[in-house]
């Protein structure tokens, strides 16, 4: 293959479908909707877009999703917002990104919160024993927990980690940040309390986009405080939601994106083959010399390896520049993570429903003549 | 020789790398490193060259002119200044 090849998809997905860029660039040209907030006949971009993320993510009341620009804010929002006093417990896992790993450090720091954290398996899943004495032995008020890891792909069992965080009388934040637009998510039948999701990932929307869903009867405190365009005679936030969450513009133009790459994968689900392809190149890496992180069960399609004698740094740029093969290395914002795989930093390839057969070949025999090297 | 240089961005612990383009390419620059263990791949599909000395390692493709180099954690800030006072008093090739 001669052309550029992108294996970046966990980090920020590419490509797009074409309505994608041409929402965007519609929404640019067009009169703003926020001049015209509330009419009947109007159309509003967070509204439809709240409609079909409930939809995805099996929801139904989309007013408990708040809109922002990633899932970065929305984790804040549900680990800063969350009612915590002094000495109460938070656990948490070593397969977190810093996304959760730094607000709950700063928990820890400043507001004085016992945050504990769980060790992984060494595929990076969650090992639900693991997960259900640590939450008896600290009897937390809130679990965090990432739905897959964003280093080696493996799914945790949302549903059954949510209800053990219930068992102790905790609440359940799901970061989906890796899975929602990948695998199923169904938050209401999880019965989880909050999930904080991403729109320019597998959601294939722009950068700009995600959120958190608040299941109904919890309420956060603002990260932010400022206009919402109602009530505005108030000090504080509006109560309702997801105004009370919600302050300032929003991002107009990138929830245009996102709302049509949400309608588009409605008309054109993923067939599989990007799960495939991950085998595919899991199993020809192995056979190519790379020490490969294979997932005990479900994973998205991220492949995470090194290459014996070789530091990932080297591989990566490599693969980047020697080869045009965008991928990740090093310890993809997930520190924690290392000791239970094994090694200090990895490499990451993560594919999309768009990547081709010929490229997965093509990055086989790149790392096969990198390792050969 | 004049050059531009920049922080490279990346995700790995206390790792000291920069960019720098150059004004020439990577593989006219490779014969200046006398005394470095220097190596080329020609095998890939753009070939590459690195060259090490001193816990100092440099990269980049051969046809382009920008390098990327990487400074021991100990003692980068003084490896780099060394290793960029040697490039400013480099004569720039043809």
């Amino acid at each position: 293959m001669d052309g550029e090849i992108y294996m970046n998809n966990a980090a920020t997905s590419f490509p797009k479908p074409d309505c994608v860029a041409e929402a965007v660039a519609g929404a640019l040209r067009a009169r703003p909707g926020s001049a015209h907030r509330g009419g009947i006949e109007s159309f509003d971009v967070f509204s439809q877009t709240r409609r079909a993320l409930a939809r995805l993510m099996g929801v139904s009341a989309p007013e408990r999703i708040a809109l922002g620009p990633n899932s970065t804010w929305g984790l804040n929002l549900a680990i800063q917002g969350f009612p915590l006093k002094p000495g109460d417990a938070v656990l948490s896992t070593d397969a977190e990104h810093n996304s959760v790993l730094r607000p709950l450090y700063r928990l820890w720091k400043e507001r004085d919160i016992d945050v504990r954290y769980v060790s992984v398996l060494p595929d990076g899943g969650i090992d639900p024993e693991a997960w259900l004495r640590a939450a008896h032995a600290c009897r937390p008020k809130l679990c965090v927990f990432t739905h897959a890891s964003n280093v080696t792909g493996r799914v945790n069992p949302a549903a059954r980690l949510a209800a053990m965080a219930h068992d102790v009388g905790a609440a359940a934040l799901v970061d989906a940040s890796q899975t929602l637009g990948c695998v199923p998510v169904r938050a209401e039948e999880w019965g989880v309390d909050m999930l904080a999701f991403t729109g320019h990932k597998y959601l294939l929307g722009p950068q700009g986009t995600g959120g958190l869903y608040v299941r109904p009867g919890l309420e956060l405190s603002p990260l932010l405080l400022g206009g919402t365009g109602v009530k505005s005679d108030l000090e504080t936030m509006p109560d309702e939601m997801p105004t009370h969450l919600e302050a300032g513009t929003g991002n107009e133009p990138s929830f245009y994106g996102l709302l049509a790459a949400l309608e588009w994968a409605e008309k054109n689900p993923a067939d599989g083959s990007a799960f495939a392809l991950a085998e595919e190149l899991r199993a020809g890496l192995r056979d190519a010399g790379a020490l490969v992180t294979v997932p005990a069960g479900e994973s998205t399609p991220v492949v995470s390896f090194n290459i014996p004698g070789r530091g990932a740094d080297g591989v990566g740029y490599e693969l980047a520049e020697g080869f045009g093969i965008t991928c990740r290395s090093g310890l993809h914002c997930a520190p924690r993570i290392f000791p239970a795989l094994g090694c200090p930093s990895s490499v990451r390839m993560s594919l999309s429903r768009f990547t081709a057969e010929d490229e997965v070949r093509a990055a086989i025999d790149a790392v096969k003549e990198i390792a050969g090297g | 020789m004049r050059f531009e240089c920049q922080k490279t961005e990346n995700c790995f612990a206390a790792s000291e790398t920069w960019e720098y383009r150059l004004p020439e390419t990577a593989e006219a620059f490779s014969v200046r490193l006398d005394g470095w263990d220097v190596k080329e791949n020609r095998r890939y599909r753009r070939p590459m060259m690195t060259a090490d000395r001193g816990g100092v390692n440099i990269k980049g493709v051969l046809a382009g002119n920008v390098v990327r180099v990487s400074f021991p954690e100990d003692g980068w800030e003084a490896e780099k200044a060394r290793f960029e006072n040697w490039l400013a008093g480099e004569e720039a090739g043809e």
